[in-house]
C-alpha cells in the first residue's frame, strides 16, 4: 500500500529499482516480508525505452500486481520505496546488514506545493514515482543556486543530502549495469553521426532524426568480446536487429555489422528472418576503425578491406560487467544473505533479468524462512473499523463501524488507533491517514470512480478481506476450499530439472506440494482451484500448479555432447558439431565449450563446426579459453558429414577442408513439446511448440490463469543453469499465486442472466463459468481481474460492477 | 427545447486506467495545458465501455465523446482494446447512418509515456468541436 | 406434392411439427394432424417463429425429432438465437420456403416489400415457389427425410426468374433508403420521427433477436433519485419524462444492430405506427456490412471477436 512508513529494520533491502529490483521487491513484499527498495533512478536502464521486442508492445504493467501503470508509479504491499536515494555503503553485522543510504535531497516534510519546481532554472526537481508523490531532486542537474531552499515553506530541501541508516536481514543487489562509453574506443573517432542504440531510440521517438532514404550502420559488440572485456552483453544482438527494423520502417537502409548473431531465445530466429524479409542487411565483420562517416571492415572473403559510407552510425554498446563475477551461476546467492540478481548477476535482457529476480526472491525466502508476522498479525479483534461517507453522500450502515463524514478533513480522529479505514482511493489519502494512525489498513471503496462500495454488502466484504489479510500469519490468504476433496495447495507437474528444483525449495520452506508426471493426469478442471483427476482414478484439489516438461529431442548421428567420454582421446581427432540454430541447442552452451576444453586438456585435437558460437554472457570466457588452447573453430553451414570424415567449407578460409575424425560429438537439437500440457490445462500454444506466457519479457512464466505457472522447456529454450533458476522462480510464483489480489469484482444478477455465454467468451482469464443447471453464468472471484470485458459483452447488464454505475457517472460528468 | 447555453463544447472522456490514465497524469504533472472542457471518467479498460454508454452523452447534449485506451497489443487485459475498436466502429456507423456527425466520437490509442499526445489530442478535439454546432439534448 | 402433405406425412411417421396454424394467428407445436389447421405458409405474420421456438428449446434440446417451418427471416433469427444459446436445433429438420411477403391490411408490409433475403438461407428442406415449384433438399438430413417420407423429387429452378424477383425487392429497398434519409437523418428529423413513441417497449417484446428476459433499459440503472431529475431540468429548462426515450431506441439499436434480420415485427407491434422497420433495418444492414456479417450465416458474432489488422484508421 502506498504511504508505508519507513522502518528501522527490514527483512530485505533491495538495492536498485530497475525491472529486476521492482519485481524482486514486489514478490518478496507479496510473500509477507518487509522490504525496502532503494533506487537512484526509477526504472533503471529501461526507464527510457520506447521500442520493445518483438512487436513494440509495452507490457510492463503485467510485471507486478499493482493496479496502475508501472512506468508511471510504483506501489507494493510491504515495500517502502526510497526514490532518488543511493546506497553509500553496507556492511555485514551479526545477523544481517547495516546499510548507509543517502536518502535524497528532499525530506519527508515536503507538502508537494510545487513552488520549488517553478523556481528551479535547471528543472532538476521532479515528482516521485512513489504513489503518494513527493518531490525529488536530481543532483546531477542541480547547480546549487539555492532558489528552491529560499521558497520552500517547510524547509524540506537539504542539498547536502539526508543520510539514513537501516538494517536488513538480507540484501538483494539489483543495481544492473552501466552502458559502455563508446568514446573510449579511440579508433572509432567519435563524431555527431555516431550514437549508441539508446541515443538512437531516443532520437527516433522524439522524431528528431529524419531517416528517409538514409543509410544506417549498426555495429555490434562495442565494448565487449575483446581481450580486456572478455564477455558478451547477451542482449545487444537482438537490440540492434530491433533498431535496424525501426530504421527500415522509417525509410532507411540498415546494415548490421556483427561477429556472431546470438539468437538463442524463443522467437529470436523468426524475428531475425522477418528483418531479412524487410530488407535489413547483415555483414559479418568486427569493426576496428570508423573514419568520420566511413566504416572500414574486412569483407567475408577475408581478402578485401572495404569502406562504406553511412549517414548514421549506431553503436550497440555493451553492458559493463563486473569481471570478477563467477561462472557458477545456478544460484543468485553471492555470499550468505547477499543475493545478486538481474543484469548485475549475468549480462541479460529483460526476460532473463526478471527470471533471475524471481529465482533470487525464492532463495531469499529460503534464507529468511517464512515471513515473520508483525506482532499484530495474530488476532484481528482489536482493529477498529472507520467508514467515511464522503460528506454523507454514501448511505452506508455497517454494523460495528464508526461513521465519519469527511475523514480527509479531520484525519486526527485516527490518532493512536489501530484502524481499518474504508474510504476513498488510497492514492489520495493513504499517507495522510497512515501518518496519523497508530496502525492503519486502508480498504478502497471508491475505485475507478465507481462507488463500488455504494452497497453495504460490498463494503462489508472488503472489510472482511482486510481482516483476513491482517490476521493471517504468513501473509498467505487461503482460497475457499472445494467440496469434499482434500485441498492440497500446490502441484508440480513434471519430474524435470525445473520441477525438482521447485520441489526442493518448497520443501525447504515447509510448503505442502505434490509432484506428478503429465502421463498421470487425465482431466483438469478450474473451479477456480485446479481439480486434477489422475489416471488411477484419484483426484486432488490444488490452489496452483507449476507445469514443466522436457524438450523433444531430435535424432543425431554421433554421440550426445552430454555423454561422458570414457575412451582415451590423446592425439585423437574429436569433431564437435554445433551447427544447429542457437535456440535449438541453447542447453549446450556452455557445455560444448567446457567439453572442448576438457578434451583438449586430455590431448585431443578438437574441431568445432558451428553456425554461430552462442557463448553469450560470461560464457564468452570459455570460448576465449578454448581458442587459446588450440581448439579449431570452423564456421560453416556447408558440409557433408560421413562415417569417419567430414568435408566442410570453412567460411573464413573460403576453402574446403576434409577432416577425418575418431569421435563425433553432437549437440542434440530440441524443440518444445508442450502440446499435451497446453491441451490438458487449456493454455495457448505459441510458436516452436512452447506455451504462450502472459508476456515474454515482463511476465515470463506466468499465464492468463492466475493459478497456472509454467517453466523449463514448456516455456522456451534454456540451458541447465537457466532451467534451475526457472525452477526456483517457479517456487516463489507458486507461493505468491495463492495471495488473494483485491480488485474490482464483477457481480451477477442471476435473474437477469439468460445464459447466452457471451461473457464466458469475453473473459480472457477464464474467470466466468456456466452453471448449466440454472442456465446462468457465474464469476470466480479469485480469478476476476476487474477488467469489465464481460460486462460490456452482456446486453442487459446482468453482470456489473455497480448497479447504477456508468449511467450515473455520465450524468454526473454532464453536470446533472 | 430551450436550455442554458453552453459556451464551451462538452467532452465526455472515457480513459482507461492503464496507459491512457498514466498519460493523462503525466500531462497533468508536467503541467501541460489541456482543454478544461474534458470531463474524464476512468474505466478499467477501453473494452469495458458499452455502446450505449458511448451514445448516451450525445443524447444528453454532449458535444463529443473521447475514448482513450492502450495501443493494440498493449492492453493490460490482453485484448480489450480490440473489442473496443469494434464497438466504436459500430457506434460510428450508427451515427453516420442517422445523419449525426461521426467525428464527434473519437478513439485514440495513447501509451503511458505519451503525455503530450494526450494533451494534443484533447486540445485538437476541443478545437474542432468549437467550430461545430453545440450539442443538443434529445427531448 | 404440397408442403401440407409433407408435414402431414411427417406427423404420421412420428415427427413433431412446429408450424403456423390458423392462418398465422399462432405458431404451434403439433403432435397430431387432426388437432389443428396446419397452415405452414400463412396469410398473416403475427409472432416470430424463431422467438416462439426458442421458448421451447431454450433450456435444452428436443427429445423427439421434429420439423420446424420457418420463413427466411425467422430462419436467420433462429440461427442467431442458437449462437446465443437461446435455442437448440438438435433433432430438428428446418423447413423453409420462398417467401412472397405478407400484407398488413391492403398493403404489403414494408419489411417484406424491401426484403433482401426472401429465399431460405440454409434450411434442410426448401419449398421453391419462385422460378419453379416443388420441395427440394438442401442438406443431407433434408435428403434423408424426404426420401424417408417419399417426397424426394428433382425440382427445376429458373435462376433468372429468381434474379428478377430479387431485383424488384432491391428497387423497393432503394426507395426505402431514400425515404429514410428524410426521416431519420439528423437531430431534427430523428426526434420528429420518434416523438410519438409511448415507451410501451412493444418493439423490444416482439423482436426475435432481443433475447434478454429483462431489458437493461428497464432496469434499476435508470431508476433515478428525485434530485437527479431536478438537477437535469435546472440545466436543460425542460425534461420529458420518462427520460431516456431516445436512449432506449438508440441503445437497443446499438445492442442488436449486428443481429437484426429486418423482419419488421417492431413496426407491426408499435401502437403509434412509427416506421421502425426503416430505422432498424437500414441502420442494421449498414452496421453488418462494416463487419462483413450476415445474421443467420455461420460467422461468429461480430462483437465477440476481432481481427488485429482491421479498422486501422480508428485510433
Amino acid at each position: 500500500m502506498p504511504g508505508e512508513k519507513p522502518k528501522e529494520k527490514y527483512d530485505v533491502a533491495c538495492l536498485g529499482a530497475g525491472i529486476s529490483g521492482i519485481v524482486a521487491a514486489h514478490e518478496l513484499g507479496k510473500a509477507g516480508y518487509q522490504v525496502c527498495l532503494i533506487s537512484k533512478k526509477y526504472g533503471g536502464n529501461i526507464a527510457d525505452h520506447k521500442n520493445w521486442f518483438p512487436d513494440d508492445n509495452c507490457e510492463m504493467c503485467k510485471a507486478t500486481d499493482q493496479p496502475t501503470c508501472l512506468k508511471e508509479s510504483f506501489s507494493s504491499n510491504n515495500v517502502v520505496f526510497y526514490e532518488n536515494s543511493t546506497v553509500i555503503s553496507w556492511k555485514r553485522k551479526s545477523n544481517g546488514f547495516i546499510i548507509e543510504v543517502s536518502r535524497g535531497f528532499i525530506t519527508d516534510d515536503c507538502i508537494k506545493c510545487g513552488i520549488c519546481v517553478e523556481v528551479c532554472p535547471q528543472k532538476a526537481i521532479y515528482l516521485n514515482r512513489e504513489w503518494d508523490r513527493k518531490y525529488s531532486l536530481d543532483k546531477e542537474k542541480c547547480d546549487e543556486c539555492g532558489r528552491c531552499i529560499d521558497v520552500c515553506p517547510k524547509d524540506a530541501i537539504a542539498l547536502e543530502g539526508t543520510g539514513e541508516r537501516l538494517k536488513a536481514r538480507a540484501i538483494v543487489d539489483a543495481r544492473g549495469f552501466d552502458l559502455f562509453d563508446y568514446s573510449k574506443v579511440k579508433s572509432y573517432n567519435g563524431n555527431e553521426k555516431m550514437m549508441s542504440t539508446q541515443e538512437f531510440e531516443d532520437a527516433l521517438s522524439s522524431n528528431s532524426l529524419d531517416l528517409d532514404g538514409k543509410k544506417v550502420a549498426l555495429i555490434n559488440c562495442v565494448g565487449c568480446r575483446d581481450k580486456e572485456m572478455d564477455y558478451c552483453s547477451s542482449a545487444c544482438c537482438m537490440i540492434s536487429i530491433k533498431e535496424a527494423m525501426k530504421a527500415v520502417e522509417r525509410g532507411a537502409k540498415a546494415k548490421v555489422f556483427h561477429m556472431d548473431l546470438r539468437l538463442m531465445g524463443k522467437g529470436y530466429q523468426s524475428y531475425y528472418e522477418e528483418s531479412l524479409k524487410r530488407g535489413v542487411e547483415y555483414q559479418r565483420a568486427r569493426i576496428g576503425e570508423i573514419d568520420g562517416e566511413t566504416v572500414i571492415y574486412l569483407d567475408s572473403s577475408g581478402d578485401e578491406i572495404k569502406e562504406e559510407k553511412f549517414d548514421c552510425i549506431v553503436l550497440s554498446t555493451a553492458q559493463v560487467v563486473d569481471k570478477s563475477r563467477d561462472l557458477d551461476l545456478d544460484t543468485t546467492e553471492a555470499e550468505e544473505g547477499h543475493f545478486v540478481i538481474g543484469a548485475k548477476r549475468f549480462p541479460s535482457d529483460i526476460r532473463d533479468s526478471v527470471i533471475s529476480s524471481l529465482a533470487g526472491g525464492a532463495e531469499v525466502m529460503s534464507y529468511l524462512g517464512k515471513a515473520k508476522p508483525e506482532e499484530d498479525r495474530e488476532g484481528n479483534g482489536d482493529w477498529e473499523v472507520v467508514v467515511c461517507t464522503c460528506g454523507n453522500t454514501l448511505p452506508v450502515q455497517i454494523p460495528g463501524a464508526q461513521k465519519v463524514s469527511d475523514l480527509c478533513k479531520n484525519p486526527d480522529i485516527l490518532k493512536g488507533r489501530k484502524t481499518i479505514v474504508a474510504a476513498c482511493s488510497p492514492s489520495n489519502y493513504a499517507s495522510l491517514f497512515k501518518s496519523k494512525a497508530d496502525k492503519c489498513e486502508i480498504v478502497d471503496i471508491r475505485e475507478t470512480g465507481y462507488w463500488a462500495g455504494a452497497q453495504d454488502d460490498e463494503i462489508t466484504r472488503r472489510i472482511e478481506i482486510a481482516r483476513r489479510k491482517l490476521s493471517h500469519s504468513d501473509g498467505l490468504y487461503p482460497v475457499e476450499g472445494g467440496e469434499g476433496d482434500e485441498n492440497k495447495r500446490l502441484l508440480i507437474v513434471g519430474d524435470t530439472t525445473a520441477g525438482r528444483e521447485c520441489a526442493n525449495l518448497l520443501k525447504q520452506n515447509s510448503f505442502d506440494y505434490d509432484l506428478r508426471e503429465i502421463e498421470d493426469i487425465s482431466k483438469v478442471e478450474y473451479l477456480p482451484q485446479v481439480r486434477i483427476t489422475f489416471s488411477d482414478g484419484s483426484s486432488g484439489l490444488y490452489d496452483s500448479v507449476f507445469l514443466t516438461s522436457n524438450p523433444l529431442l531430435l535424432p543425431i548421428k554421433g554421440k550426445d555432447l552430454l555423454e561422458k567420454v570414457a575412451e582415451d582421446v590423446n592425439n585423437k581427432n574429436v569433431l564437435i558439431m554445433l551447427s544447429e540454430q542457437c535456440s535449438r541447442i541453447r542447453q549446450y552452451y556452455p557445455l560444448a565449450l567446457e567439453k572442448a576444453i576438457e578434451l583438449r586438456e586430455k590431448g585431443a585435437n578438437v574441431f568445432v563446426v558451428f553456425g554461430e558460437v552462442c557463448a553469450y554472457g560470461l560464457y564468452e570466457r570459455l570460448y576465449t579459453k578454448a581458442r587459446e588452447m588450440g581448439v579449431i573453430f570452423i564456421r560453416s553451414d556447408n558440409y557433408s558429414l560421413d562415417e569417419g570424415q567430414i568435408k566442410v567449407r570453412d567460411e573464413a578460409l573460403n576453402e574446403d577442408l576434409v577432416i577425418k575424425y575418431d569421435l563425433l560429438l553432437e549437440a542434440r537439437p530440441s524443440q518444445g513439446k508442450a502440446d499435451e500440457l497446453a491441451e490438458l490445462f487449456d493454455l495457448d500454444l505459441g510458436g516452436e511448440g512452447f506455451i504462450e506466457e502472459l508476456d515474454y519479457k515482463f511476465a515470463p512464466m506466468k499465464t492468463r490463469r492466475k493459478n497456472v505457472i509454467i517453466g523449463g522447456f514448456a516455456v522456451g529454450p534454456c540451458n541447465r543453469t537457466e532451467e534451475i533458476l526457472q525452477g526456483k522462480a517457479g517456487a516463489i510464483l507458486l507461493v505468491n499465486s495463492v495471495v488473494f489480489q483485491e480488485t474490482l469484482k464483477v457481480k451477477v444478477n442471476e435473474r437477469r442472466c439468460v445464459g447466452c455465454e457471451l461473457c464466458i467468451k469475453a473473459c480472457p482469464y477464464g474467470a466466468r463459468i456456466m452453471d448449466y443447471n440454472r442456465k446462468i453464468s457465474l464469476v470466480m472471484d479469485e480469478l476476476c481481474t476487474g477488467c469489465g470485458a464481460c460486462i460490456t459483452a452482456c446486453a442487459n447488464n446482468a453482470c456489473y460492477f455497480d448497479d447504477k454505475g456508468m449511467i450515473s457517472m455520465i450524468d454526473c460528468a454532464m453536470g446533472e | 427545447m430551450k436550455e442554458k447555453e453552453e459556451k464551451e463544447p462538452v467532452i465526455i472522456a472515457f480513459i482507461c486506467n492503464w496507459c491512457a490514465s498514466a498519460a493523462a497524469d503525466l500531462a497533468g504533472t508536467s503541467r501541460m495545458q489541456y482543454a478544461s472542457n474534458i470531463r474524464p471518467i476512468r474505466v478499467m479498460c477501453s473494452g469495458s465501455i458499452d455502446t450505449s454508454y458511448m451514445l448516451k452523452p450525445f443524447l444528453d447534449g454532449a458535444d463529443g465523446v473521447f475514448i482513450g485506451g492502450c495501443h493494440p497489443g498493449d492492453c493490460h487485459y490482453i485484448d480489450g482494446n480490440y473489442k473496443a475498436r469494434r464497438k466504436v466502429e459500430e457506434v460510428k456507423e450508427i451515427l453516420r447512418s442517422l445523419g449525426l456527425d461521426d467525428e464527434r466520437i473519437r478513439l485514440r490509442w495513447i501509451s503511458a509515456s505519451e503525455g503530450k499526445k494526450f494533451a494534443d489530442e484533447v486540445n485538437a478535439f476541443a478545437e474542432e468541436l468549437k467550430s461545430k454546432e453545440r450539442g443538443r439534448a434529445m427531448p | 406434392m404440397s408442403l401440407e402433405a409433407l408435414l402431414q406425412k411427417a406427423l404420421e411417421e412420428g415427427y413433431l411439427l412446429f408450424t403456423p396454424i390458423d392462418n398465422g394467428k399462432n405458431n404451434a407445436l403439433v403432435a397430431r394432424g387432426d388437432s389443428a389447421k396446419i397452415t405452414p405458409i400463412p396469410e398473416s405474420f403475427n409472432y416470430s417463429a424463431a422467438k416462439a421456438f426458442s421458448k421451447i428449446t431454450r433450456l435444452g434440446k428436443l427429445g423427439n425429432k421434429a420439423l420446424v417451418v420457418l420463413k427466411p427471416c425467422e430462419e436467420r433469427a433462429l440461427r442467431e438465437l442458437v449462437k446465443l444459446k437461446q435455442a437448440d436445433l438438435e433433432n430438428v429438420i428446418t423447413v423453409g420456403y420462398d417467401c412472397l411477403g405478407f400484407k398488413n391490411g391492403e398493403e404489403m408490409r414494408p419489411a417484406c416489400s424491401t426484403c433482401s433475403y426472401p429465399f431460405p438461407l440454409s434450411t434442410d428442406i426448401a419449398y421453391i415457389r419462385v422460378g419453379g415449384e416443388g420441395i427440394k433438399a438442401n442438406t443431407d438430413s433434408g435428403k434423408t427425410l424426404l426420401t424417408e417420407l417419399g417426397f424426394l423429387k428433382d425440382v427445376k429452378i429458373d435462376e433468372k426468374a429468381r434474379e428478377k424477383f430479387l431485383e424488384e425487392k432491391w428497387k423497393n429497398r432503394k426507395k426505402m433508403e431514400d425515404e429514410f434519409k428524410g426521416q431519420f437523418n439528423g437531430y431534427e428529423t430523428l426526434s420528429e420521427s420518434l416523438e410519438d413513441c409511448m415507451n410501451c417497449h412493444n418493439c423490444m417484446a416482439v423482436c426475435p433477436v432481443c433475447y434478454c428476459q429483462e431489458c437493461y433499459f428497464d432496469s434499476k440503472a435508470f431508476d433515478y433519485e428525485p434530485y437527479r431529475y431536478e438537477k437535469a431540468v435546472e440545466k436543460r429548462g425542460v425534461l420529458s419524462v420518462p427520460r431516456d426515450k431516445f436512449l432506449f431506441h438508440l441503445g437497443r439499436l446499438a445492442h442488436m444492430s449486428t443481429l437484426c434480420v429486418g423482419c419488421g415485427l417492431c413496426e407491426d407491434a408499435c401502437p403509434k405506427d412509427i416506421e421502425l422497420t426503416k430505422l432498424f433495418k437500414i441502420v442494421s444492414e449498414r452496421v453488418q456490412k462494416q463487419f462483413d456479417y450476415l445474421p443467420g450465416s455461420d460467422k461468429e458474432l461480430p462483437l465477440s471477436t476481432y481481427r488485429e489488422d482491421e479498422f486501422t484508421d480508428l485510433g
